[in-house]
C-alpha cells in the first residue's frame, strides 16, 4: 500500500531539491494531501451510511458492503480504492460497481483530475502544469508577469499545458459517446440508465489517465471495447508524454529572470490555494456534465426513492 | 481505521527521504549503490549504446520514447500471439486473440494495465514474466524518466539522456524496491514458481485447482509501478 505512493509522494520532494526551494514541495505535498482526505472522508462517509433503500429493508443501519471484501472491510476499501484511482495503479479490492454513489463520484472524479499523486513521474508532471496555469491565471489578474521559476511563461508554454489538459477529456468523452450511441451493438453494459453510463465512462476514463482499474460489470472483452480503449490509452498516454516533454525543453531554454519585488511568489499559502482551487474548478468543469448525469443523478435518485418507499410503507400502515 | 492513520503517517515520514535519494540518483550524485551498480550498468549501455550525447533536445527525447516504446510493443505482442508454440506453457494455453493481444499489449505499454480477460486462464507463465513483467519496469521506468526530464527542464537544467534515465530509474529505483518488497511477499507465502497449478482437496473432499505462477515478484512491481493483479490469487 505504501509503495504505491512511493513515487508519486516522492517526486514532489526530488522537484524541491532540483529547485532548491523545498518550502515549495511542502506546499504542494500539503495540497495534494488535502484534497486526498477528502476524496478518502467523502467516500468513507457514502460507504458508512450505505444504501438507504436496503438500510430500510433490513431495519438496521449498516455500511454498505456489496462487491466488498469482509474481511477488508468498507473503511479501508474505500482508503485503498481512492488511493489507487488516484495513484493510477487500479488494483481493486472491492468491486467499484458496487460503491455508493458518492464513493463513486470521487473515484472518478480522481481518474480525471489525474493528479491526486498521479502515475510515475507524469503525473507530478501534471502537478506542475496545474501550477504554470495557475501562475499565468493570478499572473493575470494582479497584472503581474507570469513567471515560473524565474522563466517568464509565455502563449506556446499555455498552449501546451492546454494542450495537455485538453487531451484527457477528448480521450475519455468522444468514445464514450460513440459507444452510448450505438448501445446495442456495441456496449456490452449490464446496469440500467446513469449506472450504465458511469461504467463506459470509467472505462475510458480509466483507459486514458492509464489506470487500469474498471467499474467492472461491463462485458469489455470485445473487438469494439479492445480497440476503442487503445485509442483512448494511446492518445492518453503519448500525447501528454510529447507535450510535457517539449514544454520543459522551452522552459529550460528561456533566460532566468531575476527575482524582483514585481514576481509573484510561487511558494506561498496564499498561491497554493490559488492553485488548488484552479485543479478543482478546472477538473470539474470539464466533466461535470457526465458526473451530473451519472453518479449525481444516481445519488439523487436513491434519495428519491427512499423518499417514496416511505411514503409507501407510511401509507399501508396507515401512518 | 487506526491502519489508514499508521499508513497516511508513513507516507509522510518517507516520501521527503525517498524523494531526497531520488534526486541524488538523476543528479548523478554518488550513492552507496554504485559499487555494485555501475558496472551492471555500463555493461547495460555497451549493449543499448545510448548514445555519447550527454543531454538530448526535446524532440530528441520524445524520438526515443516513442521508438524505443515501438520495439517492446511489437516484442510483446509476438510473444502472446505466440505463446501457444513458446515454453513455459504448463497449462497449454493457445496464443491470445489479436484484438485482445493488441489491446492487452498497448495496455501494459501505457503503463495502464487494463485487463479484458482472466489471467491465469489466457496467459502463460512465458507471457506473463518476459511479456507483461517486462513492460512493468519499462512502462513505469518511462514515465519516471519524463517526469525527470519535465522537473529538470522547468528547473532549467539540460533534459538528460533518456535512455540514461530509463536505464537508472530501472536499475536504481524500481529494482531494489521491488526485490526487496517480493522477499517480503515471499516470506509471507505469496508464491513464485514456474510449476504446474497445484492441485488441492478441500474441506469438503472436492479437489480444486489452484492456479499458481510468479506472483510474489509481480505483486511488487505492480504496485510499485502502478500495475494490477495479472494473477488473482
Amino acid at each position: 500500500m505504501i509503495l504505491i505512493r512511493l513515487i508519486p509522494t516522492s517526486l514532489i520532494f526530488t522537484y524541491g531539491i532540483f529547485a532548491n526551494n523545498k518550502k515549495q514541495a511542502i506546499f504542494i505535498f500539503s495540497l495534494v494531501f488535502a484534497i486526498f482526505l477528502i476524496g478518502v472522508i467523502l467516500t468513507a462517509i457514502g460507504e458508512f451510511q450505505a444504501n438507504p433503500l436496503v438500510n430500510k429493508l433490513l431495519e438496521t443501519p449498516s455500511p454498505n458492503l456489496e462487491g466488498k471484501e469482509v474481511r477488508v472491510g468498507w473503511a479501508s476499501t474505500a482508503f485503498w480504492s481512492v488511493m489507487t484511482t488516484g495513484t493510477m495503479t487500479g488494483a481493486v479490492n472491492g468491486m467499484l460497481d458496487s460503491f455508493m454513489p458518492t464513493g463513486g463520484f470521487i473515484l472518478l472524479f480522481n481518474l480525471f483530475l489525474q493528479i491526486v499523486w498521479g502515475g510515475q513521474g507524469s503525473g507530478t508532471a501534471y502537478l506542475f502544469v496545474y501550477l504554470i496555469l495557475s501562475v499565468f491565471l493570478t499572473g493575470l489578474m494582479v497584472g503581474r508577469t507570469p513567471e515560473f521559476l524565474g522563466r517568464k511563461i509565455e502563449k506556446p508554454e499555455i498552449v501546451l499545458s492546454s494542450l495537455i489538459l485538453l487531451i484527457h477529456p477528448i480521450a475519455v468523452l468522444i468514445p464514450s459517446a460513440v459507444t452510448l450511441a450505438f448501445p446495442e451493438i456495441l456496449a456490452g453494459i449490464t446496469n440500467p440508465n446513469s449506472h450504465g453510463l458511469a461504467q463506459v465512462v470509467y472505462e475510458y476514463a480509466s483507459a486514458s489517465a492509464n489506470n487500469r482499474s474498471g467499474f467492472e460489470g461491463l462485458i469489455d472483452n470485445t473487438k469494439w471495447w479492445n480497440l476503442s480503449t487503445c485509442f483512448s490509452l494511446l492518445i492518453g498516454r503519448y500525447i501528454p508524454i510529447i507535450a510535457l516533454i517539449l514544454l520543459a525543453d522551452s522552459l529550460s531554454q528561456k533566460k532566468p529572470v531575476p527575482l524582483t519585488l514585481g514576481t509573484l511568489r510561487t511558494d506561498t499559502v496564499l498561491f497554493t490555494g490559488v492553485t488548488g482551487g484552479v485543479i478543482l474548478i478546472l477538473g470539474a468543469l470539464t466533466f461535470f456534465p457526465i458526473l451530473a448525469l451519472g453518479q449525481i443523478r444516481r445519488s439523487f435518485r436513491n434519495c428519491a426513492k427512499f423518499v417514496t418507499f416511505n411514503c409507501r410503507v407510511g401509507k399501508y400502515f396507515n401512518i | 481505521m487506526l491502519q489508514i492513520a499508521v499508513t497516511l503517517i508513513i507516507i509522510v515520514a518517507i516520501a521527503p527521504i525517498f524523494g531526497a535519494s531520488m534526486a541524488q540518483v538523476f543528479l548523478g550524485k554518488p550513492t552507496f549503490l554504485d559499487r555494485f551498480l555501475t558496472p551492471i550498468e555500463s555493461l547495460i549501455y555497451r549493449v543499448i549504446r545510448p548514445g555519447s550525447q550527454e543531454t538530448m533536445t526535446g524532440w530528441e527525447y520524445i524520438r526515443a520514447i516513442l521508438y524505443s516504446n515501438l520495439v517492446m510493443g511489437i516484442w510483446v505482442y509476438l510473444i502472446l500471439i505466440l505463446q501457444g508454440i513458446l515454453p513455459l506453457n504448463p497449462t497449454n494455453l493457445a496464443g491470445v486473440n489479436w484484438d485482445l493481444a493488441l489491446h492487452t499489449t498497448i495496455s501494459f505499454l501505457t503503463n495502464t494495465n487494463q485487463q479484458h480477460y482472466a489471467g491465469e486462464t489466457t496467459l502463460s507463465y512465458a507471457s506473463q514474466v518476459l511479456a507483461l513483467g517486462f513492460l512493468m519496469f519499462t512502462s513505469a521506468g518511462t514515465g519516471l524518466s519524463v517526469g525527470i526530464a519535465f522537473i529538470r527542464g522547468v528547473t532549467g537544467r539540460n533534459l538528460g539522456n533518456f535512455y540514461v534515465d530509463l536505464t537508472q530509474s530501472i536499475t536504481r529505483i524500481l529494482l531494489p524496491i521491488s526485490l526487496i518488497s517480493a522477499l517480503l511477499l515471499l516470506l509471507s507465502g505469496v508464491p513464485e514458481t514456474l510449476a504446474n497449478p497445484v492441485t488441492v482437496t478441500t474441506l469438503e473432499g472436492n479437489t480444486q485447482i489452484i492456479a499458481v505462477g510468479s506472483v510474489a515478484h509481480f505483486e511488487s512491481i505492480k504496485q510499485l509501478g502502478e500495475m494490477v493483479a495479472v494473477f488473482s490469487v
